[in-house]
């Protein structure tokens, strides 16, 4: 059946923010399908919390709502845009959640409204477990012995009668979220307990354990008609039981004979079919290593990160066809854009070997338990393509950005024996390394594979690697078919010479000598079949060249690699916004990534697409191919940024802000210079090398003090110090990583901060407007809640503008400058300069309606901002609006990891709230970022450090008045009540029961109020912050979230008062108006009362001890 | 030890041999399959074939002799980019090179097959030779070359239809799938005769599945001799090379057409006789359809179904009405060729498919073809 001409409006939900588990994916997928209603001539309407997004881009929809994602806004938008019909499935499990909410209510039916793609009934029986087993049941598809249990008691008994050990899932989660194998009825009785609390139906599986099977997944799609077809399988690395996000990922599949690829092919496609599914699913299957019998784990009735994946790794566009599906076309009706002359009912096939690795947090996150299991724990992942397995996986190991690029990692020789077993048999995100380790030791594929249960092949490829590594390393020189051998196995020049030791240099000349140029395949969903056209590259090390220079003028923009806590999706929106200009302006744009996730890896976003590591080799392998006019940096993050100097020294030429430029930014003693030419001041600092000589700089400048190393992103490694011991424990930690750079000691200014992101053409500059932080400074800007715009004094508005001028033209900031500033003391201080895009481009990009990376990319190519139509100096003065960015946070899936905010960035996604009034955005944005408002007459536990105990006060007498319970712990309880608040004191976690734990796991707490100062994990502070994520507790570190949050309680304000407010007339209100002198809108007087009281605190108070009661 | 592979039109493809040492002229052909290589190097439809592998990584999990599709591999000579020769899993009977060995065929490995691929897309199936290159030496001379050349293009390929089929007849039992305990009156059990142009095994598995004992003859049978085992229906099987040289076999279709009212069901080379005997074209397809993801449709419903393919030739569009009234069944959905033809007008089900409903390597998405042939001669007898 050919397009249902009866859609006419289609609101499309997105995932909203950014966090473990639902990451960049649903962008490109969101992306995809408003791009399709475009075409189709449909309208749109697209709502989405999540502002650093593509898919949220004003031009993207007839209508974009930046609005949180509450099932009264999604009400209320679709009746008042007179929606016809809803697509969900492709806003991930948040999506397909307010599909079955809305479809439940009866909502969808009594206002006629239909629900595009799979039906509720279809999700509904791949989601709800029972309804699950029973279709599976069916049609004679097995599943692994299990049951469902809706309390402890149940899972108790279900446990006794499968057998432990049982994997804990629970229903309607994202990322497996509070899952697990357990082994005995105490693990089962812990985890059980998160697995109820996580899941939104109360529901979780106990199921047998299968550990040791292959893990395989296929992605499939099927029309209306019932025509389906898959798109790819995928080969788990692991086998089953670390969750497939965590997994190291081969598509296809290589492991598998004929017999049982086809066997699970055809159980997905009798699998789809039977959940009628409409759009893409995927379906995850565990098979027996040797005796050929499978089980099916579970089904995706939507589009998932695999999806994203498989259509990456394919050149297949899953979203895109889905899309098309949802408006009724069939798959033998949706041409096949990669190729132009096939359809997108053929299978694609592939030539080439697809690596996925996930990127995890741990390198910031130190303290947090690196196991993995059922709970998906990473925030990204980056993917690989080679023509063989081994150069397919050399490049996916570089794509990382570790220290090392490639299996041989030193820093595991000094393992022992048993230590080496360990880290093999129990599964971390280092196994893969733990692995090579074994073998380089001589340890044989069968002790290997009885630890691991990695299939031989793989561990027999990772064995020649490793080998072929440790015969290099041994050796001083290198022979020419040596080289070779190498160089096609996919070691990289700076392996090849970190490993011999031989000049890198040397080694690239000698290299291209003989010959050995990297050459370029396509990807086009048909093997070379047929002809086609898509630009979309990898390297190789055979004779042909695909990727023969066009003779346009030309711009390489490189990309910024995975989702990483610090360098989210806010890079690629910037990456694809600078891409779309360079085609504007009649450049061939040309990207370098590595993401499977994004929208700048789509093979449509760029003229041409490179999906390579972002390291030095591999991107001078692409200029050479090449010979680009210019090279973008500035855009792709510290990934890119980092590569500036490199690139600038092999002769290319850089557009935008030179690499000395950047230099001078970043490099502290330079930067340093740089301020004092220009009159600015600073925090005092100094910059040492080793914890004695920070311990000295820190006393000489006084406690409290901020420790980072230079060159960082998202504040990687800062600390703020309040004693000698913090000063040696962070170097402990920091030293872990090998430092180039120097650590910088700087004062820690505890002021308020601002942040301003300009375009500047070396002379003049452009400010959209300039942010403030509702934190006071130590929290790191990302982890802020942002308020555009900042209300300041008049005369710190100035300065700031002309500090911006100033710095931009001092350090040659051609492009985009990001600064943030701390004003303490009634003046006005620079603490960073980034010469490069920032985490808030894309929001002040969208609330002020300036394309800020497209007017500096034409910046970039010559144009002077007073070109740009946009005035100079500060366009949105006053503008008479709110746009607040609030932090958001993915703790419970992360164990052992501190909640408490710092100088250390720890968010994983942001969204937005939009409103004319203060109050009612910051209320949009806390309640955008997933916090749920306590409500009047409900408990609230507050425990404070010494130091802000006075503070507090007022504001636990204002939630008293209110209405709240106040509950405290010790010393804060004390002080409450000889001030006169009445609040209920409760024991400490170490003291007998009841005692605070008590109190939280009674459910009676509704809030958590909890501010320290260390980040011990072994402190009750810790423990209480902790068990409050593990029982979904709202958590407040701060005392500014918590004076924003006590004024939203005090408005009173409901989701129904909210006013949905589209993205284009709110840009359109700034625009008229920017120009104000004064402030027009009602000015934020309590947090404006609260940050002068900080002021004057500051004044006149000695410093604190640290204390936590 | 290296080796080329020099095609007809000059153009030449190095990399490292392996197996057997001989050099082969052959036809070169690609095939997108990507699982499933020793099913699909047993297939007999590819004798006088060099195979290009487009999946990059081949031999990974070892032999399997159980899933052979017939008592050898047939093929000429395998092209891989990656051979991995000695296989690591241990339940593997041998390792992919071992048995390559075991049956002489020459493997050229690390070879840039995308780019051969490429080539034989833009320029068709083309014949060309694997030579091994003396140690020493990168490559051939230019005398040597013409030399090379001339040879190659003077060469035909055979028949290759009485290569791959069987010597003598031979019997395959019904398999009993009742299920215990089915008070069901039991259906009874249907012989099918079995034309053998380079049958695979999982065609002659289908039927006996299926309740059908199997009668399989060799090409070159007579319709009398076929016809003494009093079958129920005809199975025109698969094969390798061009059917239009295939006359004899054709005369033997159009003789058992005429003298018998037995169901006719084609695969492959088998659709193409039939389409032959029934007096339709065939022609060469460009390249050919190799592969596992090819999309077909169903022309009564429209209904898409993914197969396995493997043939170079296609029967032609012009004259079906004439022939026995027949019907496109199914099309190919990439270039709109016939993929299946029932033909209407003879008065009892006679029907062929140019995919490979009995799959092995591939999609098994028509299998359910195998059970309408069955089906529909026992609603025709009753």
């Amino acid at each position: 059946m050919p397009k249902d001409t009866s859609i006419k409006k289609v609101m499309i939900i997105g995932s909203g923010p950014i966090i473990i588990g639902q990451a960049a994916e649903f962008d490109y997928a969101g992306t995809q399908a408003c791009r399709t209603l475009t075409q189709e001539g449909v309208e749109s309407v697209l709502l989405n919390s999540n502002p650093a997004t593509i898919m949220t881009d004003a031009e993207m929809a007839t209508k974009v709502y930046l609005e949180p994602l509450q099932t009264e806004v999604v009400e209320r938008i679709l009746l008042e845009e007179g929606c016809d019909s809803l697509l969900a499935s492709l806003g991930g499990q948040t999506g397909l959640n307010f599909a079955m909410e809305l479809t439940e209510s009866g909502f969808l039916a009594r206002h006629q409204i239909r629900l595009l793609g799979t039906s509720a009934e279809g999700i509904k029986r791949g989601e709800d477990r029972e309804a699950f087993r029973s279709t599976m049941e069916a049609i004679d598809i097995p599943c692994i012995p299990s049951g469902i249990a809706h309390t402890i008691e149940e899972a108790l008994a279900l446990a006794e009668s499968i057998s432990y050990p049982v994997i804990i899932r629970p229903a309607f989660t994202l990322g497996g979220t509070g899952g697990g194998i357990v082994n005995n009825p105490e693990e089962l009785k812990e985890i059980a307990e998160t697995g109820l609390e996580a899941s939104r139906v109360h529901q979780i599986l106990v199921e047998k354990s299968i550990a040791g099977w292959k893990e395989i997944e296929f992605e499939a799609v099927r029309d209306a008609d019932g025509n389906a077809i898959t798109i790819c399988s995928m080969e788990n690395f692991d086998p089953v039981g670390v969750h497939t996000g965590d997994s190291i990922v081969f598509a296809p599949a290589l492991t598998l004979n004929d017999h049982e690829l086809q066997l699970l092919r055809s159980a997905s496609l009798r699998i789809v079919n039977a959940l009628e599914i409409v759009g893409g699913c995927n379906v995850q299957f565990a098979l027996h290593p040797t005796d050929g019998s499978y089980a099916v784990i579970e089904v995706n009735p939507r589009l998932s990160r695999s999806s994203a994946l498989a259509s990456k790794a394919t050149g297949y566009p899953i979203a895109k066809v889905a899309a098309h599906i949802a408006l009724g076309y069939r798959l033998d009706e949706i041409r096949n854009e990669v190729t132009g002359c096939t359809w997108a009912a053929a299978e694609p096939v592939v030539d080439y070997v697809v690596t996925k690795i996930p990127k995890w947090p741990f390198d910031k996150f130190v303290h947090a338990d690196r196991a993995l299991g059922t709970q998906m724990k990473a925030t990204g992942e980056i993917m690989s393509i080679g023509n063989t397995f081994k150069a397919s996986l050399m490049k996916a190991i570089r794509s990382l950005e570790l220290n090392d690029y490639g299996l041989r990692q030193p820093a595991l020789f000094k393992l022992s024996q048993p230590e080496l077993q360990e880290q093999m048999q129990h599964v971390n995100d280092r196994r893969l390394f733990a692995v090579a380790e074994a073998l380089r030791r001589g340890q044989s594929l069968d002790q290997v594979y009885q630890l691991t249960r990695i299939d031989r092949f793989f561990l027999g490829k990772v064995r020649e690697l490793v080998l072929e590594e440790e015969r290099l390393a041994l050796q001083k020189n290198i022979s020419d078919s040596e080289l070779r051998q190498a160089w096609q196995d996919g070691l990289c020049d700076r392996r090849i010479s970190d490993l011999t030791g031989l000049d890198r240099e040397l080694l690239h000349k000698r290299r291209l000598r003989l010959g050995l140029v990297t050459h370029y395949k396509m990807v086009d969903t048909c093997a070379g079949e047929f002809e086609a056209s898509t630009p979309y590259f990898y390297s190789c090390t055979d004779q042909e060249n695909e990727a023969g220079r066009t003779g346009r003028h030309k711009v390489v923009v490189l990309g910024s690699g995975p989702i990483r806590i610090g360098q989210g999706i806010e890079f690629d929106y910037c990456s694809v916004h600078c891409v779309q200009e360079l085609k504007k302006l009649g450049y061939e744009a040309i990207i370098i990534n590595n993401n499977p996730e994004t929208v700048s890896t789509d093979f449509d976003t760029s003229d041409r697409l490179y999906f390579e590591p972002l390291t030095e080799d591999d991107v001078r392998a692409v200029l050479e191919n090449e010979q680009p006019d210019g090279v973008i940096c500035q855009f792709g993050g510290q990934t890119a940024i980092k590569l500036i100097q490199a690139v600038s020294d092999w002769g290319y030429r850089i557009l935008g802000t030179a690499a000395d430029g950047v230099d001078r930014a970043e490099d502290r003693e330079r930067f340093d210079e740089v301020l004092n030419q220009c009159r600015i001041s600073r925090p005092q600092g100094h910059t040492i090398f080793s914890t004695e000589q920070a311990q000295e700089a820190a006393r000489q400048l006084g406690y409290p003090v901020l420790l980072r190393p230079s060159y960082v992103l998202g504040g990687q490694g800062m600390q703020i110090c309040y004693n000698d011991q913090d000063i040696a424990e962070y170097m402990a930690i920091i030293n872990l990583n090998i430092q180039e750079h120097p650590i910088l000691v700087d004062k820690y200014l505890m002021g308020v901060e601002l942040e301003v992101d300009a375009i500047s053409d070396g002379v003049d500059v452009l400010i959209p407007g300039i942010m403030e932080h509702l934190e006071r400074a130590g929290i790191h800007s990302g982890d802020s809640i942002s308020i555009f715009p900042a209300y300041i004094p008049d005369k710190h508005r100035e300065t700031i503008i002309r500090y911006t001028r100033l710095l931009a033209q001092q350090i040659g900031v051609i492009g985009l400058i990001n600064i943030q500033f701390i004003l303490y003391n009634d003046e006005v201080y620079v603490l960073e300069v980034n010469p490069r895009s920032s985490r808030t481009v894309p929001y002040i990009s969208k609330v002020t309606g300036l394309p800020i990376v497209r007017l500096a990319t034409e910046v970039m190519l010559g144009r002077a901002v007073s070109q740009l139509g946009y005035g100079e100096d500060l366009y949105a003065r006053y503008p008479a609006v709110y746009a607040i960015k609030a932090p958001v946070f993915s703790f419970a899936k992360l164990h052992n990891v501190d909640t408490v905010l710092g100088p250390e960035m720890k968010s994983t996604g942001e969204v937005l709230g939009l409103a004319q009034t203060y109050a009612e955005a910051m209320f949009k944005a806390i309640l955008a970022s997933g916090f749920r408002f306590p409500k009047r007459g409900e408990a609230v536990l507050l425990s404070v450090k010494d130091p802000d105990k006075n503070e507090l006060l007022p504001l636990a007498w204002r939630l008293y008045e209110m209405g709240f319970t106040l509950y405290a712990t010790g010393g804060t309880a004390h002080y409450l009540l000889r001030n006169g608040v009445p609040a209920n004191s409760c024991r400490k976690l170490q003291e007998p029961s009841p005692n605070t734990g008590d109190l939280l796991r009674s459910g009676k707490i509704k809030l958590l109020v909890n501010t320290a100062s260390g980040n011990d994990p072994l402190s009750g502070g810790f423990r209480i912050r902790r068990m409050c994520i593990e029982h979904g507790i709202p958590t407040i570190t701060s005392l500014d979230t918590l004076t924003a949050v006590v004024e939203c309680l005090e408005r009173n304000l409901t989701v129904a008062d909210l006013t949905p407010c589209d993205i284009r007339r709110f840009a359109r209100l700034v625009a008229a108006s920017r120009q104000n002198k004064l402030p027009l809108n009602e000015l934020p007087m309590q947090n404006q009362t609260a940050k002068e009281n900080v002021w004057k605190r500051h004044q006149t108070e000695e410093v604190f001890t640290a204390g936590q009661d | 030890m290296k080796a080329i592979i020099l095609l007809e039109d000059g153009c030449e493809y190095t990399g490292t041999a392996a197996g057997s040492q001989q050099d082969v002229i052959c036809e070169f052909v690609f095939t997108t399959t990507m699982t499933g290589y020793v099913k699909l190097l047993t297939d007999p439809s590819y004798s006088g074939q060099g195979v290009v592998m487009t999946f990059p990584e081949v031999g990974n999990y070892g032999v399997y002799t159980g899933q052979a599709e017939a008592s050898r591999p047939w093929l000429s000579c395998l092209i891989v980019r990656t051979l991995n020769g000695d296989s690591q899993d241990p339940r593997s009977d041998q390792a992919f090179l071992d048995w390559l060995q075991q049956y002489q065929i020459p493997v050229v490995s690390q070879v840039d097959t995308r780019a051969l691929t490429r080539h034989l897309r833009t320029h068709g199936s083309l014949r060309g030779k694997l030579i091994h290159l003396q140690d020493g030496t990168s490559g051939l001379t230019a005398a040597q070359k013409a030399e090379q050349l001339s040879e190659i293009r003077a060469w035909q390929m055979s028949p290759q239809i009485p290569l791959v089929s069987m010597a003598d007849p031979r019997h395959v039992a019904a398999e009993q799938n009742r299920e215990p305990g089915s008070v069901a009156e039991p259906e009874r059990e249907l012989t099918i005769a079995v034309i053998d142009y380079g049958a695979k095994e999982s065609m002659i598995k289908a039927l006996a599945h299926l309740n059908c004992q199997v009668c399989e003859f060799p090409h070159d049978v007579s319709a009398e001799t076929l016809l003494s085992c009093k079958p129920d229906g005809i199975l025109l099987a698969n094969g390798p090379g061009d059917p239009a040289v295939c006359t004899e076999e054709i005369a033997v279709i159009r003789t058992l057409l005429q003298h018998s009212q037995l169901p006719v069901m084609g695969i492959c080379m088998g659709h193409q006789l039939l389409a032959l005997a029934m007096g339709l074209k065939t022609g060469k397809l460009p390249f050919g359809h190799r592969g596992g993801n090819h999309p077909v449709r169903r022309l009564a419903d429209g209904r898409i179904f993914i197969t396995a393919q493997n043939h170079g030739y296609v029967v032609l569009p012009e004259g079906l009405e004439q022939a026995g009234a027949a019907r496109i069944s199914y099309e190919s959905v990439q270039d709109g060729t016939i993929e299946g033809l029932t033909y209407t007008g003879l008065g009892r089900p006679v029907f062929s498919v140019q995919f490979h409903p009995e799959a092995n390597p591939g999609p098994e998405d028509t299998a359910f073809i195998f059970e309408d042939f069955t089906t529909q001669i026992r609603e025709d007898q009753r």
